[in-house]
């Protein structure tokens, strides 16, 4: 028989917030932000660190919550999709809004990572270019094959905001 | 309130339309966020041995770990009366735990029910499971050999599903023929790979009654198959559902729920489960498949006749196996008028995870041969392959193999839409050609049957406060089901389909519809829904009709206001109406179900009226392929598909492309690898699917048909099965050679690329 793995007091910041947790030593930031904060925008798919839905920012850059160990965020700023523009004036952020416009969803399970993952890449360089932000959203995995969508929203993002709507197929009536 | 305990509240309701912003930035909640106070944990203990008998199953461990509640098995489930564990649409032949008996690696053989899910996992590490191992099979053709390893007893031979479909004489036909080709083609167990793992909450209320939250595409199927299983009324088991992170297949049928239910049973407790990423692999699969076709043409290269043997890998259990490999065999000859067909199917039980619909359900397997046979006719007969195909492809007024007399075909079209837009220009590309990159086109096309026969029910009502809502239970899953719903009710309402609320499925409240899957719900459900529309807009215009002294067709609505035609006075909201009636609220019903007859085959020889209408679909796309390493690299696809009547043009795209990014992954790269009967790439390093860097420039072309009463046709599968052999074809006109066995990995390509050098120079 094995004791429960022992646990450890840790403090985090999510989404500007100071939050005090007993945690287990094995438990991840993953589990941590879905299952004692309610977090719903963070998300579980591979659990190894290859998919990109779990993604938040730690101290501003993306990693996956799925590795990382909550006691190894004591003391960090954990900034999460639907947190990150909490501190700004505006609902959502420039990368969100791009997503958005190009209405760059099908189920939308892997698009609030993807999206947290490009607001990420453009703060620490402003005028990267698409194809950067392409391989930046390598790790970020979309089942439904939203990625034409994804490119668009990229493309808006580096391009910054425009008026006109997302492309329509060629649509033939008979 | 914890809401699986208060049995009144109404079904979650949300704006379909205008949700981006909560999609983007992560509020947007799934079945898998459902959280229910004072939830117990379940977690599975499986099976390791792909085939044995259990000798024996020791949880005193597991249940010394503290926080561990109970820990059931099989032989619990045995001996309760009250439950008969045994499931399957078409044969009860799958046990909600082993019973006895394993047959996969990955089967549920105990339950771990603790305070939370770290210790179940924890726990069911410690539950020891003896095994007497019995020889094993993997392979569906050994698994027909007289001395294969049997599954189950009651159904010999491994057999899970046989069927033919004779039309016309194809034997004799096809010796007048010609010329002759004949080719096997392989398809791989793939996995769905939703993103969002399959999950479940279970509490039995204190009546007595079942209610259960899922994640499912099917919540009527688990309803009946939960109150089977438990043996209550149906009216007793309450199945509600929320949003899905994808499906595509993998959330049809029972899933988790059984076993929620039954650990709630044990409990007394409501428990919750969510598969991990190598449990999701280990709960369905595609059916790998074999396909050997033989076909006959005329000196003008016409079809004369074909004759196909397809043999199924059911896995373990069938599920729906045995319905759904002869719906697969009907589609086998593909969109061609051929005289004479003669298709046999065979499905067999093997020790591997059991199947289940895939996007595009049986289609991919006997598309990817009819599909790549076409290609390697017209080369024999040194026609190009888009010629042969426009010549060969069902028109209006041509037979189907079923003897279906096709109506509404659009295959030259679509066709032709394709090859315009593949021929138009050249993709610009990063990678520079080379003398070692070779680029090739090619296209492919598919014919797919809609679930016929069908049924789907739906309510649209509008209350005192003038808030109008759709209820039925169709899933959304990512297709845009509820948006399109809510628009083509407000179509109806004349009113903005943001004000349109929408019902996700619940079934104490929500209508019945037979499942979201085989793009039946734009069509089946939408039907429904604008029938109860127009049934409430009746009764709208009812209620103010004689007030006003007019008749009721002389009622304008217009924005969600009714007023008289010659009275600008007489003008009221949808609300006013409600109020001013009396009644609280105002409801309207609707329902779809395909005529009588419908969907009704001859047991021998398929023949019959297989579908309602017909799913089609043409793909094309240009590859590069690096003939040094024999990656394959996919540069533009291009997909074209007939939506009857459309609803929304850019959630068609999403879908048309989204289809084709979906079959890319099938097409070059995945496979789930079994060794010793196990699954040896169970997760997302070593099971691969597309990412942004994979994919191609996309592009789609949408036909539909401008009447509004034209009927709507599904479109969320019709591109996922052609890209494969588009893929294979396109490789062939690139390098030469041709693949027959998916995946098109770079090792399979370089491999023949370098027999082919051989053959070239002995020659
Ligand atoms: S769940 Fe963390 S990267 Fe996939
Ligand atoms: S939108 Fe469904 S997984 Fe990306």
């Amino acid at each position: 028989m094995t004791e429960r793995t022992e646990s450890r007091p840790v403090e985090v910041a999510v989404d500007g917030r100071t939050r005090a947790f007993d945690v287990r030593t094995d438990e991840t930031l993953l589990e941590t932000l879905r299952d004692r904060c309610g977090t719903t925008s963070v998300r579980y798919c591979c659990g190894i660190g290859v998919c990109g839905t779990c993604t938040v920012l730690l101290d501003g850059d993306a990693v996956s919550s799925c590795l990382l160990l909550t006691v190894m965020a004591e003391g960090r700023q954990v900034t999460t999709p639907q947190g990150l523009a909490a501190t700004s004036c505006s609902a959502i952020s420039s990368a969100q809004q791009a997503f958005v416009d190009a209405g760059a969803f099908q189920c939308s399970y892997c698009i609030p990572g993807m999206a947290l993952a490009a607001q990420a890449a453009i703060d620490r360089d402003p005028e990267a270019s698409v194809d950067h932000l392409v391989d930046e959203l390598a790790g970020n995995l979309c089942r439904c094959g939203s990625y034409p969508q994804v490119r668009e929203a990229l493309e808006r993002l580096v391009s910054g905001p425009t008026d006109d709507t997302a492309t329509t197929p060629e649509e033939v009536h008979q | 309130m914890s809401p699986a305990l208060n049995p009144g509240a109404a079904p979650l309701s949300r704006r379909a339309v205008g949700d981006a912003v909560d999609r983007v930035r992560g509020t947007f909640t799934f079945a898998v966020d459902r959280r229910i106070e004072g939830t117990l944990h379940a977690v599975a203990v499986r099976s390791v041995a792909p085939h044995g008998r259990i000798t024996s199953i020791d949880a005193a461990d597991a249940l010394a770990v503290p926080g561990v509640v109970a820990v059931i098995d099989g032989s619990h489930v045995a001996a309760d009366d009250g439950i008969s564990p045994w499931y399957g649409e078409n044969r009860a032949d799958q046990p909600v735990l082993a019973i006895g008996k394993v047959r996969y690696v990955g089967e549920p053989v105990a339950l771990v029910i603790a305070d939370s899910r770290a210790t179940a996992e924890a726990a069911a590490a410690q539950v020891w499971v003896d095994i007497e191992e019995l020889p094993h099979v993997v392979d569906p053709v050994l698994a027909g050999a007289p001395d294969a390893p049997q599954l189950h007893d009651e159904w010999p031979n491994n057999d899970s599903g046989t069927w033919t479909l004779v039309h016309g004489d194809a034997e004799r036909a096809m010796a007048t023929a010609a010329h002759v080709h004949t080719a096997t083609y392989t398809s791989p167990a793939q996995n769905h790979v939703p993103m969002e793992p399959h999950s479940a909450t279970g509490a039995w209320l204190p009546d007595g009654s079942l209610e259960v939250w899922t994640g499912t595409q099917s919540p009527y199927v688990v309803r009946q198959r939960l109150a089977t299983m438990f043996r209550l009324d149906p009216d007793r088991v309450r199945v509600r559902g929320d949003s899905l992170g994808g499906a595509f297949g993998s959330k049809i049928d029972l899933r988790l729920e059984g076993l929620v239910a039954l650990a709630s049973r044990a409990v007394g407790a409501p428990v919750r489960m969510e598969l991990r990423r190598d449990e999701v692999f280990q709960s369905a699969s595609k059916h790998a498949a074999t396909v050997t076709m033989t076909t006959g043409v005329d000196e003008d290269g016409l079809l004369v006749a074909r004759i196909i043997d397809i043999v199924w890998n059911s896995g373990a259990y069938a599920l729906q196996t045995p319905r759904s490999s002869r719906t697969g065999m009907i589609r086998s000859p593909g969109p061609y008028r051929i005289p004479h067909v003669l298709a046999r199917s065979v499905a067999r039980y093997t020790n591997t995870v059991p199947t289940g619909p895939f996007r595009g359900a049986m289609t991919g397997q006997v598309c990817w041969a009819h599909e790549s046979a076409a290609d390697e006719i017209a080369a024999e007969l040194g026609v190009d392959p888009v010629e042969w195909r426009r010549r060969n492809l069902l028109r209006d007024g041509d037979a189907f193999a079923t003897g279906d007399v096709m109506h509404e075909m659009h295959y030259v079209d679509l066709l032709t839409a394709v090859d315009d837009a593949l021929t138009a220009d050249a993709p610009p590309t990063s990678s520079t050609r080379t003398r070692t990159r070779r680029r090739g086109r090619g296209v492919a096309a598919v014919l797919k049957t809609t679930r016929t026969p069908t049924r789907s029910e739906a309510q649209v009502q509008v209350d005192a406060e003038g808030q109008v809502a759709v209820r039925t239970s169709a899933v959304e899953m990512g297709q845009g089901a509820a948006a399109s719903l809510a628009e083509m009710a407000a179509r109806r309402l004349d009113m903005p389909a943001e004000d349109v609320s929408v019902s996700w499925p619940d079934t104490g409240w929500t209508p019945f519809d037979q499942t979201t899957s085989s793009s039946r719900t734009t069509f089946a459900t939408g039907l429904a829904v604008e029938r109860a529309a127009s049934d409430l807009r009746a009764c709208i215009a009812q209620q103010v009709a004689q007030p006003w002294g007019i008749t009721p067709d002389q009622v304008v609505h217009r924005d969600g206001c009714v007023s008289s035609p010659g009275d600008p006075a007489q003008r009221m909201t949808y609300a006013d109406v409600v109020r001013s009636s009396g009644a609280g609220e105002l409801v309207g019903t609707g329902r779809y179900e395909t005529p009588p007859g419908a969907g009704r085959l001859d047991p021998e020889t398929s023949q019959g009226n297989v579908s309602v209408h017909f799913h089609q679909g043409v793909v094309g796309v240009e590859v590069e392929v690096d003939t040094e390493t024999g990656r394959v690299h996919v540069l533009r696809a291009h997909g074209a598909t007939y939506a009857g009547r459309l609803i929304d043009a850019e959630r068609a795209r999403k879908q048309i492309e989204g289809g084709m990014l979906f079959g890319l992954g099938q097409a070059v790269m995945e496979e789930t690898l079994y060794e010793a009967g196990q699954m040896i790439n169970p997760n997302l390093s070593d099971y691969q699917i597309p990412s942004l860097l994979d994919v191609p420039l996309t592009s789609s072309t949408v036909l539909s048909d401008a009447d509004p009463d034209a009927e709507p046709h599904g479109i969320g599968e019709s591109t996922v099965p052609p890209m494969a052999p588009a893929v294979a074809n396109a490789v062939h006109d690139a390098v030469g050679v041709r693949i027959r066995d998916l995946p098109v990995t770079a090792e399979k390509v370089l491999r023949a690329l370098r027999e082919k050098q051989a053959d070239d120079r002995k020659n």
